[in-house]
């Protein structure tokens, strides 16, 4: 169903969108919102990357509005995971551009850039430590405006009972969580999210849901890739990747 | 406007299509005059040249020992130059320009390491002497090797060109202190004779062929070179457009 | 961030204390190897004490090396810290940092009883010391430009030492020369000097060979 909307990537700068808005009942134009006042929290221009030598996906332009939630469709080897960190900032694109309105004045750091929370599919937890140890250094790296220690971080992931175990004590499940909560850490204005369901139970997911819900309420934005819909209670949009992949391109 | 065409001059090599035009067209150019230098240069090295008072007929070795020990410098001065303009302008031919040196300059320093110690017998009555030169001459191999054994160990080819650039810069900062950490134990080794501030104090007659053979090994260097970075091109660029033209003629 | 990273380094070393001091243990046994292989005259020890020290310093550094930047890199927090300072300066100079601190630190501690053993006599201590001080952070500094370009590589021990010894060669010179020329009585602060020029010199660039290298790694 995604290659009925087909839009061949020698289009530039046209965007696919497909509502999925099973929560929200208002369908908003993202264009009409895009006036001065209202900067897109994030707008991605004619974006090409490459994995290898071989273009993934080029000419991706889109723009992601406060409060609205992102998913990246596209089957596997099309690149989501790339594109994600492409707008972390850790890949580097071949072409184009990523351009920042941070929520609040002040959430700009000195060095102007956005508060970003990446979940990659590396949980950035160090094995030897402890969970809190693991979450304390994020707090002290990050900052940690949320005004929630790193205990109550774990607890909202509901996970506060394994807070003393080395992090290589714990199940793919328990670890994942662990991850997660460092979104809670601090407010970001961005959430970036590759496979984040990965290993979690239904309760895990439910609480991720929730968390998600109160970012976009706060005016920040979720992108993520999953193989399963989240449905965050939120403005909701999707793109697939396949409809930019250069055809001459062969994996 | 002069500055723009200069830039344009710059650009158009980093395109992959232009620099295999000009490597098709010069490499074997190179090549012949190369092997024409060296059959003349090797010709006055072994008959016209006369032999030296001390050495006798052994420095003939010279004519081939000099000219790659001096490759074997400047191809890894070329190699770390290029990845540094890879790395600065992000031009994807200068990185396989880099690469392709790798393996010459580890052959010239090989050859520089073997002549050197068969030169060593006559002189010195032993192959191998941890003389200043040669050791150096053996730290430029390792770092040759590191070079390569890096360049394959990278699976993404990307990577590891970037890899292996800061890696010759490194190395790059790194030859001046291993020579002259080398070069400061007492060396065996006679005193440079072709370059000095005095002129050279090596006979006219014994010099001329080693510039011929030396700008033969400079033009066999580039040959290889050329044929290499094309293999290189036609190979990672196999599924472009250009590519494509060439190999249907 | 720097002294958080140290911190947590630390903090590591705390919770893994064996796996942290192999390479103290490593360099114990090579340099009690020497007199077993070659011979126990304290004559001829005494003589060959400078390089058995500092080859088995350069092996001793060289194996804490491997896992210097790899399991930051495989479990991800290299790209965390990333995102957070946009530069992988302060990252790697923290790495090197906790690096000399649980290698070269232990390891000159150690000498003070391995010379005895080597017959190094006391009045040399003071060269030795020196040597390595100056020395050993050298040998983290380089190395971690060689760690950072492995670090995508499983498995990368032969590799890395295949880069880096050669650029150890001018550090062991001038550190063996610098003991050496003390035990047979002449000034040593020449080499001395060396070693500290070699010293800034790797600490104003390698931090940046090393965070450029990790970048391209991320990539």
């Amino acid at each position: 169903m995604q290659s009925a909307n087909g839009k061949v990537s020698s289009c530039p700068a046209k965007l696919t969108m497909m509502r999925n808005g099973q929560l929200n009942n208002q369908v908003k134009d993202i264009r009409s919102v895009d006036s001065p006042v209202n900067l897109p929290l994030l707008s991605v221009e004619t974006l090409t990357c490459e994995r290898s030598d071989v273009a993934l996906f080029s000419n991706l332009s889109f723009s992601l509005q406060k409060s609205q939630c992102l998913r990246i469709l596209g089957p596997n080897g099309s690149g989501k995971s790339t594109l994600i960190r492409a707008i972390a900032g850790i890949h580097k694109p071949v072409h184009g551009s990523i351009h920042w309105n941070p929520v609040a004045e002040d959430s700009h750091s000195q060095t102007g850039r956005p508060k970003i929370a990446y979940i990659g599919h590396a949980t950035g937890l160090n094995n030897e430590l402890t969970a809190l140890e693991n979450l304390a250094f994020y707090a002290s790296i990050h900052g940690n405006l949320s005004g929630l220690s790193p205990t109550e971080c774990l607890e909202k992931l509901n996970i506060a009972h394994c807070s003393s175990l080395p992090c290589m004590q714990l199940s793919a499940g328990q670890r994942q969580r662990v991850a997660l909560a460092r979104l809670v850490l601090n407010q970001y204005d961005l959430w970036l999210l590759d496979e984040p369901a990965t290993s979690l139970d239904d309760q895990g997911i439910e609480l991720l849901l929730n968390l998600g819900g109160t970012c976009l309420k706060a005016g920040g934005g979720v992108v993520y890739c999953s193989h399963q819909p989240l449905n965050f209670r939120g403005e909701h949009d999707s793109i697939n990747l396949l409809n930019f992949k250069d055809e001459n391109a062969q994996c | 406007m002069q500055k723009r065409n200069s830039r344009a001059w710059f650009h158009r090599f980093g395109s992959s299509s232009y620099f295999y035009r000009i490597a098709s067209r010069w490499g074997p150019r190179t090549g012949w005059g190369a092997l024409v230098l060296m059959v003349t240069g090797i010709f006055m090295g072994l008959f016209v040249a006369p032999p030296d008072y001390q050495m006798g007929d052994s420095y003939r070795i010279i004519y081939i020992h000099v000219p790659t020990a001096w490759m074997s410098l400047s191809v890894y001065v070329l190699m770390a130059l290029a990845a540094a303009i890879g790395l600065i302008w992000k031009m994807k031919v200068s990185f396989h320009v880099s690469r392709a040196c790798a393996p010459i300059g580890a052959a010239f320093t090989f050859c520089a390491l073997i002549t050197g110690s068969l030169w060593g017998k006559p002189t010195w009555g032993t192959y191998w002497i941890w003389d200043a030169r040669l050791t150096s001459e053996l730290v430029l191999l390792f770092l040759y090797m590191g070079y390569m054994a890096l360049d394959k160990a990278i699976p993404d080819r990307n990577t590891a060109s970037q890899a292996t650039a800061v890696l010759s810069l490194v190395g790059l900062v790194n030859i001046p202190i291993i020579h002259y950490s080398v070069e400061w134990w007492n060396t065996l080794h006679q005193g440079s004779t072709v370059i000095r501030m005095d002129g050279p104090s090596i006979d006219a007659q014994m010099l001329v062929p080693l510039l011929i053979t030396t700008v033969a090994m400079n033009l066999y260097f580039v040959s290889v070179l050329f044929s290499r970075v094309r293999c290189e091109l036609l190979n990672l660029e196999r599924r472009t457009q250009w590519v494509r033209e060439v190999i249907n003629g | 961030m720097l002294i958080t990273v140290i911190k947590r380094d630390l903090k590591c070393v705390s919770h893994n204390l064996s796996s942290s001091v192999q390479p103290i243990g490593f360099f114990i046994i090579i340099t009690s190897l020497f007199p077993l292989a070659v011979t126990p005259d304290p004559k001829v020890l005494q003589g060959i004490a400078p390089g058995i020290i500092w080859i088995s310093a350069l092996l001793a550094t060289l194996l804490a090396l491997d896992t210097l930047f790899k399991e930051d890199f495989v479990d991800g927090t290299i790209d965390q810290m990333f995102i957070v300072a946009n530069s992988l300066y302060v990252v790697a100079f923290a790495r090197i940092i906790s690096h000399w601190l649980i290698s070269g630190l232990p390891l000159i501690l150690m000498c003070l009883i391995i010379a005895f053993m080597l017959q190094i006599p006391e009045h040399s201590l003071d060269a030795l010391i020196v040597s390595l001080l100056l020395g050993t952070p050298t040998l983290s500094l380089v190395g971690s430009i060689g760690a950072a370009l492995t670090v995508g590589l499983r498995y990368s021990g032969v590799l890395l030492a295949l880069i880096t010894l050669p650029l150890y060669i001018p550090v062991m010179i001038f550190g063996a020369s610098c003991i050496s020329a003390d035990l047979i009585g002449l000034q040593w602060s020449g080499q001395a000097y060396l070693l500290a020029a070699m010293l800034v010199l790797s600490i104003t660039l390698a931090p940046f060979a090393t965070a450029a290298a990790l970048r391209i790694n991320i990539n």
